[in-house]
């Protein structure tokens, strides 16, 4: 004992210096984690002047979008868009003020959460009215935060993301349609990685529209996979923590990036893009389900609202 | 064992190694990657013997069964399927055969540099160098130069603490550490010394300055040019044939390449020929050798 306190004194410093190095990893370790929650605090807390820099960009962009796109649409702007995170960090620098004004407008809607219901319209008028103001003005009028997997409201009348894990999937067999198209690449051939243009069939139609029978609870990403399975139709998809969602990178060999930097995979269910990921959308009976490969971020196949502003 | 390749002139060897090491790490092709395989691993073993075999052994087999096996798990392009992974991933037979080719690619490369290491010694870099960049080529063979001088100066060191009773093997576990720390005080105070009068002493002697010349060895003689024209020549042709596309092969996202096209074969020959140099030339000055011993 005698001696193990005389080393403690003599080295006192290098002890403390030991135990705040432990501590930092151990705060380092567990904040790290794919916990949006934190990312999100920290990251807009890094990206807070970066931020100020984009505002006037940002905002006079959104305003013009809300002009031609109506209401409903302009309200789910942010969501999906972190689906297609990887594809947006290759696009050009203007997304990235963007990713990190949308978490910072998350954590100010936290700390002003007060004036929180007002309606669709009244959020279009104000913020194309506030285009040149600041961007934290602006959150004053949205309606709701996003969920914790950084979805952003879902319209009314579409159905809202439901978590893979606490979803049941049932007996009953239900039925939908199944396209896989990737005809856009058609209009960008130019773009196409030489290698892969044998891939891409001579009318864009990866998998012609069929009815595919399915169990109630199943979610597009469980169907898609039985379907790629049954058709013998190459797919990769990569499990996204954040949005607790799988992240189709590939179908058919055709992979994100493959026709330019702003290209990869999008869905669409009964005409619409939802804002989350193919995991989370659990289909009903007669749903028309649509794989489509866009060269364009989403704008060449009408769901540019899904991927951002 | 003779190393004639070694004797020649140190441009020469570096030109050698340079055009065969960037031509392995860059051709995909998998009889090309064959070739620089089998060519390094035999160049190995002449030059460094056992310790080549047990770099392959210890080293080289597990590096290439890992990536083998890594390399299907996490990259899933390719068009015939397989099987499926348990997360609903394709297992395809492109990925296990880039896996196989790219595992092929590093250990040759590995190989290659081993040779490297062995032909061309610290004083052919500061020869190489030494002219062009003398500040580089100094701090480089002092690097060099460094590990075996360490390792020798802690021996004087434990040595002369052992005396005093003060070696690592001694005292309680805390005295031991102790004793360990200061050893590593002192090693490190003598070598940031030692190469501070390293550098002081080569710049009193004018290191680097213009129109000091170093002494040398190397003659760069008749034999040499012709082997130099040899090896520029067939890196000539290899270039030309590589930038029109005579040994194209490609993985993703199916496996596609004509291998045995007349360029593609002039291509392996012209290969074959650039990698075997060293070797054939040692082999050749054996030969030599004993054929003029008996004639006398």
């Amino acid at each position: 004992m005698e001696k193990i306190k005389k080393f403690v004194k003599k080295n006192q410093i290098l002890l403390i210096a030991v135990c705040v190095c432990i501590a930092a990893l151990t705060v380092a370790f567990f904040a790290g984690g794919n916990r949006s929650e934190n990312k999100v605090q920290t990251a807009s807390t890094a990206s807070s002047l970066s931020t100020t820099n984009a505002d006037t960009e940002t905002t006079s962009v959104s305003a013009t979008e809300k002009t031609t796109q109506n209401p409903t649409d302009s309200t789910k702007s942010n969501k999906d868009k972190k689906d297609r995170k990887n594809s947006e960090d290759k696009k050009n620098s203007k997304d990235n003020p963007q990713n990190s004004n949308s978490s910072a407008v998350e954590k100010s809607e936290k700390s002003e959460q007060s004036s929180s219901n007002s309606s669709s319209d009244k959020k279009k008028t104000s913020s194309s009215s506030n285009s040149s103001s600041k961007p934290n003005k602006k959150n004053d009028v949205q309606p709701t935060t996003q969920d914790k997997y950084k979805t952003d409201p879902v319209p009314s009348g579409k159905p809202k993301p439901v978590e893979p894990e606490e979803q049941e999937t049932k007996d009953t067999n239900l039925y939908c349609t199944f396209t896989i198209t990737c005809s856009t690449i058609l209009d960008n051939i130019d773009d196409l990685d030489p290698e892969k243009i044998e891939l891409v069939p001579k009318d864009g139609i990866i998998l012609k529209k069929q009815k595919v029978q399915f169990k109630e609870g199943e979610s597009v990403y469980d169907v898609l996979v039985k379907v790629c399975k049954d058709n013998n139709i190459h797919m990769e998809s990569s499990w996204t923590p954040m949005y607790n969602s799988a992240y189709i990178e590939g179908i058919n060999n055709l992979y994100e990036f493959d026709c330019g930097s702003l290209s990869g995979w999008m869905y669409k269910v009964n005409e619409w893009f939802p804002n989350y990921g193919c995991s989370r959308y659990v289909l009903k009976n007669g749903d028309d389900v649509v794989w489509c490969y866009t060269c364009n971020l989403g704008y060449d196949v009408g769901g540019g609202y899904a991927t951002g502003e | 064992m003779k190393d004639t390749f070694s004797n020649m002139h140190p441009f020469i060897n570096f030109i050698f190694f340079a055009l065969t090491i960037g031509f392995t790490m860059f051709i995909m092709n998998p009889v090309c990657l064959a070739i620089s395989f089998l060519c390094a691993l035999v160049t190995a073993l002449y030059l460094n013997g056992k310790k080549a075999v047990r770099l392959s052994l210890v080293f080289l087999l597990p590096m290439i069964l890992l990536i083998v096996l890594v390399n299907p798990v996490f990259n899933h392009e390719g068009m015939t399927i397989l099987t499926y992974f348990p997360w609903d991933n394709p297992l395809t037979l492109e990925s296990i055969v880039y896996g196989i080719a790219s595992a092929f690619l590093l250990s040759s490369t590995v190989l290659w540099f081993s040779s490297f290491n062995a032909v061309i010694t610290s004083d052919k870099v500061v020869f190489l160098f030494g002219r062009i960049m003398p500040s580089l080529s100094l701090v480089i063979s002092m690097a060099l130069r460094f590990v075996p001088r360490f390792s020798a100066q802690m021996k004087l060191v434990r040595n002369a603490q052992h005396t005093i009773g003060r070696d690592i093997n001694e005292g309680t576990l805390f005295q031991r550490i102790r004793n360990a720390v200061k050893i590593l005080s002192i090693m490190i105070t003598w070598s940031l010394e030692n190469a501070i009068e390293t550098a002081d002493s080569m710049k009193s002697r004018g290191h680097g300055l213009k129109g000091r010349t170093s002494y040398s060895l190397y003659k760069f003689d008749k034999r040499d040019a012709f082997m130099l024209c040899t090896i520029l020549f067939t890196g000539l042709v290899l270039m030309i044939l590589l930038f029109t596309n005579a040994i194209k092969f490609r993985y993703y996202p199916s496996i596609k390449g004509d291998l045995f096209t007349v360029q593609s074969v002039i291509f392996y020959i012209f290969y074959i020929f650039l990698m075997l140099i060293p070797l054939s030339v040692n082999i050749g000055e054996g030969i030599k050798w004993k054929h003029m011993q008996s004639k006398i």
